[in-house]
């Protein structure tokens, strides 16, 4: 049933896919910040340049719109761009196809025409997909097929994640949701003993992580406190890593191999390989917007994803597996969620829902399965889920399409205009 | 066997799709790079272009006129349009004032595809992204 969920997650995303660009719901997919995202892919491949500065000329006439967050770092007066290379790195498998089918067609050959665009869009829904087939097999590794299939279905279907697959696909999120899952699976078959492949996979999607989003570094704390839910598994912990010192070499060279070129350009930009790549913007740790990036109708994550309270509490109850992940798992919720409602721009522009919190998705995923596997030893409360998982994914869906129409305003939603507009198409 | 069949039956509708795409009809309606439709202050209808932007003509036209114009303000740098046909450089305008200018641009004769791309390139843009305005492009048979 959960292979079923993922293949009619995968069929629903094409054709909604579809029907946004067809229709002209959204405008092309590299757009905002996935213009940033992407812009390395026609500077590297097509301008054989690091510097971003070809590109600049070619599609902006020199200079990148405010709106990229692309600035000229002081000093050098160079291109800096403040979204890292890891959603190019992975768009490069549909970029390559993309190019190839704009010089057979005669398109523009410059990195933004008709072919780039979908490459790049599709790209994310990809990625989104193969999220949920890794986020379906860790799953099955603790949970019945029916409770995976479930927690599949509301992931999908009850958050912001089939948003961020389809319509806002360029962004970085489904990128990162996937990476995570995969880097806890891998965690989890690192810790189940040695394998030749797993530590080379370890490095390289940490390396990725950390690419995708620099934030995100922190989700790696989830593979040295795996298993740690108090001394004594801290205890084993460090026995283990003793034992497998060559394995742990492995894991930081592929890491450091795949972080080195973002130094690189860091490096030949500003000449420090380490910068703050948001120039003056920046945090505002004193006064966290805490109680509004969760629970605020303006963007709050449990406001728009109510089901994903069900996973916190699933992960603080949790067993097996999931304990393994819920201490660094918590630890990283709680530190991203500060960072988050630091932020000088806490509701991170317009999205649908919070989009901070959609890499952290499969964490709560484990936490929703959890909550489902105990509802599912009893019929009544059997039931009970199954409503649920029906009432979050219609009002989820609803919302989404509200979103789509610019019935919902892309931020700063007061609750008068939600209340007004709750579940009404027009 | 099967596999060989299926693979050989990919393999055709793979030839057959590339086929197609390589001159396709529905690019005479594609374009890039362009805003929306505006009226400006004279009654002209136009469009900004972005600092690339690219459509398609039939080959077989004889030419075609691009109407641009550029506002000034005091002070502004004047900004050099690049027209090109098929990645050919094909004119080039310097404008200096504000003010419509029309550009006739000769196409060469038809090649192998039914259609040619023409691009328009500016090499410095307003905020926004916005490069000149263009009026109503004229195609001459």
């Amino acid at each position: 049933m959960s292979r079923a969920v993922v293949a009619v997650a995968g069929v629903l995303g094409l054709a909604a896919y579809i029907f946004i660009y067809a229709t002209g719901v959204a405008h092309p997919p590299i757009r905002s910040d996935g213009f940033s995202y992407y812009v390395y892919l026609p500077s590297w491949f097509i301008f054989h340049d690091l510097s971003l500065h070809e590109v600049a000329r070619d599609c902006c006439g020199g200079e990148f719109p405010e709106y990229t967050a692309i600035i000229r770092w002081p000093g050098t007066r160079r291109w800096v761009n403040a979204h890292p290379i890891g959603v190019a790195i992975m768009q490069a498998p549909f970029f390559v196809p993309a190019h190839l089918l704009t010089k057979w067609s005669n398109l523009s050959p410059d990195g933004f025409s008709f072919y780039y665009q979908h490459g790049a869009g599709l790209a994310g829904l990809f990625w989104t997909v193969a999220g949920l087939v890794a986020l379906r097999r860790l799953l099955l590794r603790q949970f019945s097929d029916g409770v995976a299939a479930a927690t599949l279905a509301v992931v999908t279907f009850a958050t912001s994640l089939f948003h961020y697959g389809t319509y806002d696909s360029s962004y970085s999120h489904v990128y990162s949701f996937f990476l995570f899952t995969a880097f806890m699976a891998q965690t989890d078959t690192w810790y189940r003993g040695p394998r030749r492949a797993t530590p080379w996979l370890l490095g390289i999607t940490a390396g990725l992580i950390v690419l995708t989003r620099h934030p995100n570094a922190l989700f790696l704390l989830v593979f040295p406190l795996y298993g740690v839910t108090g001394g004594v598994g801290a205890g084993h912990l460090i026995q283990e890593f003793r034992r497998r010192v060559p394995e742990l070499l492995k894991i930081a060279l592929a890491a450091t191999l795949v972080v080195a070129p973002q130094l690189l350009i860091y490096f030949l930009a500003t000449g420090r390989p380490l910068i703050s790549s948001y120039g003056s913007l920046g945090f505002n740790f004193a006064a966290p917007r805490l109680y509004d990036v969760l629970f605020s109708v303006q963007k709050g994550v449990f406001f728009w994803a109510p089901i994903l309270l069900v996973g916190v509490a699933g992960l603080i109850a949790s067993r097996g597996m999931a304990r393994s992940f819920a201490l660094a798992g918590g630890l990283f919720l709680i530190v991203n969620t500060y960072l988050i409602a630091s932020w000088w721009d806490w509701q991170f522009g317009g999205s649908f829902g919070h989009r901070g919190f959609v890499d952290s998705y499969p964490l709560l995923a484990l936490g929703v399965a959890t909550v489902f596997d105990r509802m599912a030893r009893h019929t009544v409360w059997m039931v009970a889920a199954s409503l649920i998982v029906f009432a979050a994914v219609l009002v989820s869906t609803v919302q989404m399409f509200q979103y789509w129409y610019h019935i919902i305003p892309m931020s700063d939603t007061t609750w008068e205009q939600y209340r007004a507009v709750f579940m009404r198409l027009q | 066997m099967k596999r060989r069949a299926a693979a050989a039956i990919v393999l055709v509708m793979v030839v057959a799709v590339l086929a197609w795409l390589r001159d396709p009809a529905w690019l005479e309606g594609m374009e890039s790079g362009f805003g929306r439709s505006e009226r400006a202050r004279d009654g002209i209808p136009y469009r900004w272009t972005a600092g690339r932007s690219s459509f398609f003509v039939a080959a077989d036209l004889k030419a075609i006129e691009i109407p641009f114009r550029l506002p000034m303000q005091p002070g502004d740098w004047p900004a050099v349009v690049t027209i090109s046909i098929d990645d050919r450089p094909a004119d080039r305008v310097v404008l200096s004032e504000d003010g419509w200018e029309t550009r006739r641009i000769l196409l060469p004769p038809p090649g192998s595809r039914r259609l040619r791309r023409i691009d328009i390139h500016v090499d410095r843009t307003r905020p926004g992204n916005r490069g000149v305005m263009v009026g109503a492009i004229v195609r001459e048979h």
